[in-house]
């Protein structure tokens, strides 16, 4: 057990008296870790239940990305081959071929942590250095702030022709759209670039056809379906159950939560098991309140430890009667 | 003396209380036709309700406006309906939104009715998973928590979003996008901006870029565009809609100035998109208003128009056997007399028996057919006021300016009302002649009202320095009112007698030093050209008048004839004269300096006999030092430096006891600086004698209960909501409560 140090938070090496282990068997919030030692960047971890996992800015992030949450498994892949196939994953990098992908999906889908998983990969080229740029530029107050071709054009032309060049445009609305696709013209001619274009509006996407003037590869997220949601909520908890809580909630995996439970409130209601209206976003901000208000509220201040497992059930935490709780709160 | 049941400023504003005027509104025809009608309309409420009220100036069409807003605040108060009262200004379209239209839309809910098709679009989402089913419920009772659950991620931002846009889109099937765009913004902390640019207001050029909206509503399309969009909006929500409109003949106007008739069409346009929509409307105007709408209000509502016409001498026989009890009645020849005289206009009826009642000391002593003339001609001295605002309205117009009616100044950001005038020239954007028409019942009163004038005008050129008061005086100016007028003030209010035949052309001569003065280039040519031009049109409209009712009335009997000869007796306002003359009494009796005992009285508490000791315990201490005890135990031992520290303590100590109860005192001092800025607000603003009474009890209630620490006792009121959260008295400004809450405990 690692040392606790008073007013700095590694909740990973907390002794059983914190909360989370104490109630729920866990080191951690699952949802909104407060600490991880592998992550150097704390700040990164800051309401990590709303935010995307930045693991492109910190490998230490690797483990809390659930890439069966949702299709990123699938366009991992899809990214994969086809960078690979164009001669990116080749020692050293064998090509400069530019290619411009499309983002799209409801806000809380996973499209930026998507993005960050992609440059990720990028980032593992061989002999090769990539040079990053984002818009909206950080650090610069949206009434202040330049135009994308503007900024990026500026951006693009003080680089040297033989970098290879990354760029990520996030929040993208239909305006902007065609100072990208300029840009994108303007540029992949003679520049190895990469450009995601990360929007909300879906019909952005479908505008982006076999006719437009880019070829964009298009990713589309979607909110989860019910295995997905288990599946992301078990990685979670597995990651972070303490070790001596494992054969007490043999039967109770998710403890404090039901896999059960969880795949019938998220389906959508007039379909069986199919796509429902919850997001990544959605679901990791219910469970963390929900277990928040569980420690902090005025429900019984239970020993977890001290439970056996015929009391564990009455401990559950069932979706829709605490969700029903918050939402007046 | 018995009171004068007859009002001496009968003149209905559409901004007054309609309730409190509906029970000053005896049922005549008319009164009774629009209640007719609206109690058809709400049985079936089917078809869309749409009615004309056409008569002359002064015959009680605004008063008949408030009395159906009354009927329908009544009879649909379940649905929360959302009244819009708008008078006309003689602008194209565009300019009749920003001035008058746009302005009064920030009076309407339109950011709760927003926040609830939110909270609809959330409701939908909500209901797709079982999970978030019991959002369901806790939006039903409460569409305002939408935002909050939203923002907490507990439903899908995006999905609500997707589905707000949905029902806006379906809400507003033909609304420009900016409108829709703007409406939608309300939801947000763009609602300030969002707000601005409905109202008609310029946006600067980042706020626009900002929320993505052009600068400002550009185009007459633009402006009518907006107006139907709130009225689709509130019909989506089941909510009702009613546009009340008054004096639509400056609007209508217009179109004769030039050529084709934009206006016109753009009311039929308005009139045919608000009926889609089911919205309530009700057009009040003069005759000629109507020449431009021949019939076109029958396409909407199978009502007829109704019309405030003559009254005759039973009429006004009715009028005064309703208001006044146990005095003998006119007979039919003095009435006959009366109605002759007064036209059977409903105003000038009113003025004429409200001076004849004081003549005859309540009817009381027998009027002669000979004293009833000459009443009336003494009268006839004072123009309708109507017809001295419209006079004056067009002076001021003519001369390029943009003029409102009603229009409040807002001239302190703490006091939102802002200060009324019955009529505002603006340029750039800026009033530049602020108009006041008063009728006082006698000299004092009118003293009263012009330094009242006065100090509203100091108020408004502390921010609009160039701005010009005018008062108008339905009454002969005394010199010794005019005298009242500080040297300073000289130049920047002016008065001036409405009285006088060719009082315009006078207020013209008037106004051109004071114009010149302020920079506006106006010459006298022009003015004396544009007065001319303006009485030689209000001449003629008031001939076409006469002889177009002279027309009516020659008509053989018929059912038409019939209403004609029908009683009209319109609105009674509240006697505002001798409202008027209570706030200014009033004010200046409660604001007069508080005598010193009193402030110290209310200084004191049980913790200043604690302070008083501390000092009494310093004083002590300077005087029985320790070296004088040691003379007096007969000690020898040297007590210098123990002499030296107690008389330190004791400095001290007086000096601590004399800040503590210069604390209480200043506290005190404080108190009334703060009474007095909240009275002199609301007598700025208001007319409400009651309101300045009530509030100035409310803080001398915390100054008696806590003495200093009133500003505690005044924050406890107002958690309380016990009243001086109200509109007239405000919210107490932070910057005129307790800054520091330490120096006010």
């Amino acid at each position: 057990m690692g040392a606790k140090t008073v007013g700095k938070i590694i909740w990973d090496a907390l002794p059983e008296d914190d909360g989370f282990a104490r109630v729920f068997g866990l080191k951690d919030d699952p949802f909104s870790p407060t600490s991880v030692s592998q992550v150097t960047d704390k700040s990164l971890l800051t309401e990590l239940y709303k935010r995307p996992i930045r693991m492109d800015l910190d490998r230490g992030l690797d483990d809390l990305f659930v890439p069966e949450a949702g299709p990123f498994l699938g366009y991992l892949e899809r990214f994969g081959r086809l960078l690979g196939l164009a001669g990116y994953r080749r020692d050293p990098v064998q090509t400069r071929r530019p290619f411009a992908f499309v983002v799209s999906g409801e806000e809380g889908t996973g499209k930026s942590t998507l993005v960050s998983a992609f440059v990720r990969w990028l980032s593992e080229c061989k002999k090769v250095t990539w040079i990053r740029r984002d818009y909206p530029p950080p650090g610069i107050a949206p009434a202040e702030r330049p135009g994308l071709y503007q900024y990026l054009s500026s951006e693009l032309n003080g680089v040297s022709v033989d970098d290879y060049c990354c760029l990520v445009i996030d929040n993208m609305d239909a305006a902007m759209q065609l100072e990208a696709i300029q840009l994108y013209q303007d540029f992949s001619s003679n520049r190895a670039l990469i450009m995601f274009l990360i929007t909300k509006n879906l019909e952005l996407l479908h505008e982006a056809g076999p006719s437009h003037p880019v070829d964009f590869r298009r990713f589309r997220m979607q909110p989860l379906t019910p295995e997905q949601t288990v599946i992301f909520v078990k990685r979670r908890i597995d990651l972070f159950r303490i070790g001596a809580h494992i054969e007490q909630l043999r039967d109770y995996e998710l403890f404090p939560f039901l896999a059960e439970d969880l795949r019938r409130v998220v389906a959508e209601k007039d379909g069986q098991f199919r796509e429902g209206p919850v997001t990544l976003r959605v679901l990791a901000s219910i469970l963390h309140e929900l277990m928040e208000s569980r420690l902090i509220g005025d429900g019984p201040d239970i020993e977890l430890a001290s439970l056996s497992r015929d009391q564990l059930h009455d401990y559950l935490i069932f979706l829709r009667p605490a969700y029903g709780e918050l939402v007046v709160a | 003396m018995k009171l004068n049941p007859f009002p001496d400023y009968p003149v209905s504003r559409l901004d007054e209380n309609s309730d409190r005027a509906v029970g000053l509104t005896a049922a005549t025809d008319p009164i009774r036709q629009e209640r007719d009608i609206i109690s058809n309309w709400l049985n079936k409420r089917t078809t869309p309700l749409i009615v004309a009220v056409r008569g002359d100036y002064g015959s009680g069409k605004t008063h008949l406006l408030l009395d159906a807003m009354a009927n329908l605040s009544k009879a649909l108060d379940a649905e929360q309906p959302s009244f819009l009262r708008v008078a006309t200004v003689a602008a194209p379209p565009l300019g009749w939104y920003r001035t008058a239209i746009g302005p009064r839309l920030t009076d309407l809910p339109l950011k709760e009715l927003v926040v609830q098709l939110y909270a609809k679009a959330g409701i939908e989402v909500a209901a797709r998973a079982e999970l978030t089913e019991p959002a369901v419920a806790r939006l039903n009772s409460q569409p305002g928590a939408i935002k909050n659950l939203v923002s907490r991620n507990l439903l899908s931002s995006t999905a609500v979003e997707e589905v707000f846009q949905r029902k806006l889109r379906e809400a507003l099937p033909n609304a420009p996008d900016d409108v829709v765009l703007a409406l939608g913004l309300l939801r947000w902390d763009t609602v300030g901006l969002a707000t601005d640019w409905l109202a008609g207001r310029e946006l600067a050029e980042e706020q626009a870029r900002l929320v993505k909206l052009p600068r400002s509503i550009d185009s007459d399309e633009g402006a009518l565009e907006a107006l139907l969009a709130v009225a689709a909006l509130h019909r989506a929500l089941d909510r009702t809609f009613a546009l009340f409109v008054d004096e639509a003949e400056h609007f209508l106007r217009v179109d004769r100035a030039g050529s084709g008739n934009p206006n016109a069409t753009t009311m039929k346009r308005l009139l045919e998109g608000l009926a889609k929509r089911g919205a309530i409307v009700f057009v009040a105007g003069y005759w000629s208003a109507w020449e431009a709408l021949p019939d076109y209000l029958d396409r909407f509502s199978p009502s007829q128009p109704i019309d405030l016409l003559r009254l005759t001498p039973k009429d006004v026989q009715n009028i005064v056997a309703a208001r006044t009890v146990e005095t003998p009645e006119l007979d039919s020849e003095q009435a006959t007399l009366v109605a002759d005289l007064s036209l059977g206009n409903m105003r000038t009826t009113m003025s004429l028996l409200r001076e004849l009642f004081e003549v005859s000391g309540g009817f009381e002593r027998e009027l002669s057919l000979n004293q009833i003339t000459e009443t009336a001609e003494s009268l006839r001295r004072r123009p309708p006021p109507d017809v001295v605002l419209l006079q004056v309205h067009e002076l001021l117009e003519l001369l390029g300016f943009s003029v409102a009616r009603d229009e409040r100044i807002l001239v302190d950001s703490e006091n939102p009302s802002g200060i009324p005038f019955d009529l505002v020239a603006s340029r750039s954007g800026r009033p530049r002649v602020l108009v006041e028409l008063r009728h006082p019942s006698h000299e004092l009163a009118q003293g009263d009202q012009v330094r009242r004038m006065v100090e509203q005008m100091r108020d408004v050129n502390q921010v609009y320095t160039e701005a010009i008061g005018c008062f108008l005086s339905e009454t002969r100016l005394d010199q010794a009112v005019r005298d009242t007028i500080p040297r300073g003030s000289a130049r920047r209010v002016l008065l001036s007698d409405v009285t006088k035949p060719d009082f315009i052309s006078a207020l013209s001569s008037q106004l051109t030093p004071l114009l010149q003065a302020s920079d506006i280039p106006a010459t006298p040519e022009k003015l004396a050209s544009a007065s001319k031009s303006t009485v030689n049109q209000i001449s003629q409209l008031r001939s076409e008048r006469e002889q177009e009712l002279d027309h009516i009335l020659s008509d053989p009997p018929s059912a038409a004839a019939g209403q004609t000869t029908a009683a009209r007796e319109s609105n009674l306002s509240t006697p505002r004269s001798d409202y008027r003359d209570r706030l200014v009494v009033t004010y200046e009796e409660l604001t007069r300096p508080t005598p010193l005992t009193s402030r110290l009285a209310h200084t004191w508490r049980p913790l200043t006999l604690g302070y008083v000791f501390i000092m009494g315990l310093g004083l002590a201490g300077t005087i029985f030092t320790a070296a004088q005890g040691a003379m007096i135990t007969g000690t020898a031992l040297s007590y210098g430096a123990i002499d030296f520290v107690q008389y330190l303590a004791s400095i001290g100590l007086i000096v601590i006891g004399a800040l503590m109860i210069s604390r209480d005192i200043i506290h005190v001092e404080r108190f009334y600086e703060y009474r007095n800025s909240r009275l002199r607000s609301i007598y700025l603003r208001t007319e409400d004698v009651d309101e300045l009474i009530r509030v100035n009890d409310q803080l001398q209630e915390a100054l008696d209960l806590g003495g200093p620490r009133w500003s505690r006792i005044l924050r406890y009121q107002q958690s309380e909501d016990t009243g001086l959260t109200t509109h007239a008295a405000g919210k107490v400004p932070q910057s005129q409560e307790p800054r520091d809450d330490s120096r006010f405990r």
